[in-house]
């Protein structure tokens, strides 16, 4: 197969653009894709290169068969994934749910989008809950919210080497800015750096006679008995949480002496990074923590963050209306940290703001 | 509609598609939902339901709109659905003696809303037999977010997801006979029809549609000058060269009856209409001709057939 990045490269491309190229580099072999801004321009971009490297690329008629197509590709053995956004992400919950289900290795872009409903096709992250939790389940899924475009291009490769060495359905939560801005960023070859790609194989149509050469392959989304399917969840719930401290990610600094930690995640992160740093320099004792998986949680982490520091106050700064707030609180029950929030949904947050919020509760 | 079709009166009419809106010079949808709308009688009121699409974006940036009637914008997949929603209220309404006069219901979709994502609820709001007309305006892909190609797209068209190129020689399959399958519902009207001449046709189908009791289905060719790439003053040329090809032919077919509405004098070869955009511009690279006869047999077999259902 054609290499796709020969040597390690600089290069400046919109979040979209990356996306494509890293899947290439990650071995996808096809794209299912409906269109829905912001994500456009990864099939754009997409169905451009992949002829070149011999892969595939298959519109459908909705968000509904987008999902399910790849959830019928992976079964094949395919690396295969699908982006999209907002609205198209509610429809998209039902083949992510079978995907939780069946444990199948589905990878899915979300640039998130102003919501509720057809909202607005600019930015928010308001896609949180329906990204880590939505569906009638349990949320077992990984989800990476980057915050740059270099984070872009690795964690779409993790992405697709997490969804196929666990088989959880992994998401790669974006944004409208992150979709459209152009960035520098370093591309690579994932196994010159030393990154192994986990091999894909096939779920279904395996070789043998069942009960004489194998085991029958058990993908299961539907049970007749409760007993049944408390066995099922109950089983599902022990594994994710077992693997989850091997996925757990997130980036902490300044915590150790920190009056105040600033909590964000995704491209808020950015700024809360330049807001630590300009409050440090005004004498403000401020730290940042940010999870890099929003599900799995890096609950204890944030537990240990606050309980090193003593910090009095830890304030989350999201571009919605508490969802991530939300996610912390559950996940960090019983702390006693003064929480306080800046809500922005749907608007982009700069480093002034949470200087300003944090000037306002301290 | 007891008077002769004069363009000149109907255009006198106030307009209930307002100019203003932001929908591009040279484009198709306009001239079609201004044309569906003239049909109205003046009296009677109208709602309006829009999927989304260019028309949405562009007639309706809230709080501004363009339209002298009521408006709901649902969603992308769900316009029939919301227009049954409205009807089906109206009619209770109506039973209690609770509203006056007469309202009309009229869903505007693109393609990618209306063969696409919004399908199924087109199909159930029709076989539910709601008194409404859906519209399709068909542009034959996703304008609004970059061009993609759609099940309207015909074969060879570029689009973004269907790009041409060493490997790639545009949208692989033939376009979605979408009348046809309205006419599948058994409903009481459908037609094909584009903004053509003096609209007499638009407006002879519109106004049926919009005043025949029951489900009706209007098909309305609907060119792009962004996806389709040609320049803005060609819309009307455009248009014409559909008709007169046979890549969209004008009929209705009331309650099951097939009526061929125009046959053009000399049928023209396809060629002449796909000579005129960019998005099949590869067909006319040398060693591409195959392209062009696949796409004039596809035109004659369909024409052909039509001729037949419609005995013409």
């Amino acid at each position: 197969m054609l290499k796709v990045v020969d040597e390690t490269k600089k290069a400046f491309l919109t979040g979209n653009e990356t996306i494509a190229w890293a899947a290439l580099a990650a071995g996808a072999d096809i794209m299912f894709g409906y269109p829905i801004t912001p994500q456009n321009e990864v099939m754009h971009y997409w169905t451009r290169l992949a002829p070149r490297y011999g892969r595939e690329f298959l519109q459908t008629e909705d968000e509904i068969s987008a999902g399910f197509t790849v959830c019928g590709a992976v079964q094949a053995g395919k690396k295969a994934f699908t982006a999209t956004a907002g609205p198209g992400n509610v429809l998209m919950q039902e083949p992510f749910g079978m995907a939780e289900a069946m444990r199948l290795p589905l990878f899915a872009i979300i640039q998130q989008r102003g919501g509720p409903s057809s909202g607005t096709v600019i930015y928010s992250q308001q896609e949180v809950a329906l990204t880590t939790y939505g569906g009638n389940g349990e949320g077992y899924r990984i989800v990476y919210s980057s915050a740059s475009h270099q984070e872009i291009y690795d964690y779409t490769i993790k992405g697709f080497n997490m969804a196929w060495k666990y088989r959880w359905p992994t998401f790669l939560l974006g944004d409208g800015y992150q979709a459209k801005m152009r960035e520098p960023l370093e591309m690579y070859d994932p196994e010159e750096k030393g990154i192994k790609i986990e091999p894909t194989y096939p779920l279904v149509g395996l070789p043998g006679k069942i009960g004489e050469d194998r085991e029958p392959q058990h993908l299961c989304n539907i049970y007749s008995l409760e007993e049944e399917l408390y066995d099922v969840v109950m089983k599902l719930s022990a594994e994710y949480e077992s693997i989850a401290p091997e996925i757990i990610e997130w980036q902490e600094h300044h915590c150790e002496d920190a009056d105040i930690i600033i909590l964000t995640h995704g491209i808020v992160s950015r700024a809360a990074d330049d807001a630590v740093k300009a409050l440090r320099a005004q004498g403000i004792k401020a730290g940042y923590f940010r999870p890099i998986t929003l599900r799995p949680y890096p609950a204890q982490q944030l537990r240990d963050a606050i309980a090193k520091s003593g910090a009095k106050t830890l304030l989350v700064a999201e571009s919605s209306y508490g969802q991530f707030e939300r996610l912390t609180k559950q996940e960090i029950y019983g702390e006693t940290i003064k929480m306080e929030h800046l809500y922005m949904p749907g608007v982009g947050i700069i480093d002034y703001d949470i200087i300003s919020k944090v000037k306002s509760v301290l | 509609m007891s008077k002769v079709y004069n363009l000149k009166r109907e255009v006198e009419k106030p307009f209930r598609l307002t100019g203003g809106h932001r929908l591009c010079a040279g484009c198709g949808a306009g001239v079609v939902v201004a044309g569906v709308l003239r049909a109205l009688d003046e009296e009677d009121r109208a709602v309006v339901t829009n999927a989304t699409s260019c028309l949405e974006v562009s007639t309706f940036m809230y709080p501004y709109t363009a339209y002298m009637d009521s408006y709901i914008h649902s969603a992308f997949e769900n316009s029939a659905a919301t227009c049954s929603g409205v009807e089906a209220a109206y009619n209770a309404l109506k039973r209690r003696g609770k509203v006056d006069g007469t309202v009309k219901f009229i869903t505007f979709a693109g393609d990618g809303g209306t063969y696409d994502i919004g399908f199924q609820s087109l199909s159930g709001a029709m076989e539910r037999g709601h008194d409404m007309v859906y519209v399709c305006y068909d542009n034959e892909a996703y304008m609004n977010t970059g061009i993609q190609r759609s099940s309207s797209t015909p074969r060879f068209a570029r689009t973004t997801t269907s790009p041409t190129g060493a490997v790639g020689k545009g949208k692989r399959q033939n376009k979605k006979d979408l009348t046809e399958i309205m006419v599948a519902h058994h409903i009481p009207y459908v037609a094909q029809t584009a903004p053509l001449g003096n609209f007499k046709d638009l407006h002879t189908k519109s106004y049926k549609a919009i005043y025949t009791e029951g489900p009706c289905f209007l098909n309305i060719l609907s060119p792009c000058p962004r996806g389709w790439d040609y320049p803005m003053a060609k819309l009307a040329e455009i248009t014409r060269l559909a008709v007169d090809t046979c890549v969209w032919p004008l009929f209705e077919v009331e309650e099951g009856v097939w009526r061929m509405t125009y046959t053009p004098k000399k049928k023209l070869p396809v060629e002449d209409f796909l000579r005129t955009q960019g998005r099949f511009r590869h067909m006319f690279i040398k060693g591409n001709e195959w392209m062009i006869e696949e796409a004039q047999n596809y035109v004659d077999q369909k024409w052909e057939r039509l001729l037949e259902r419609t005995g013409a």
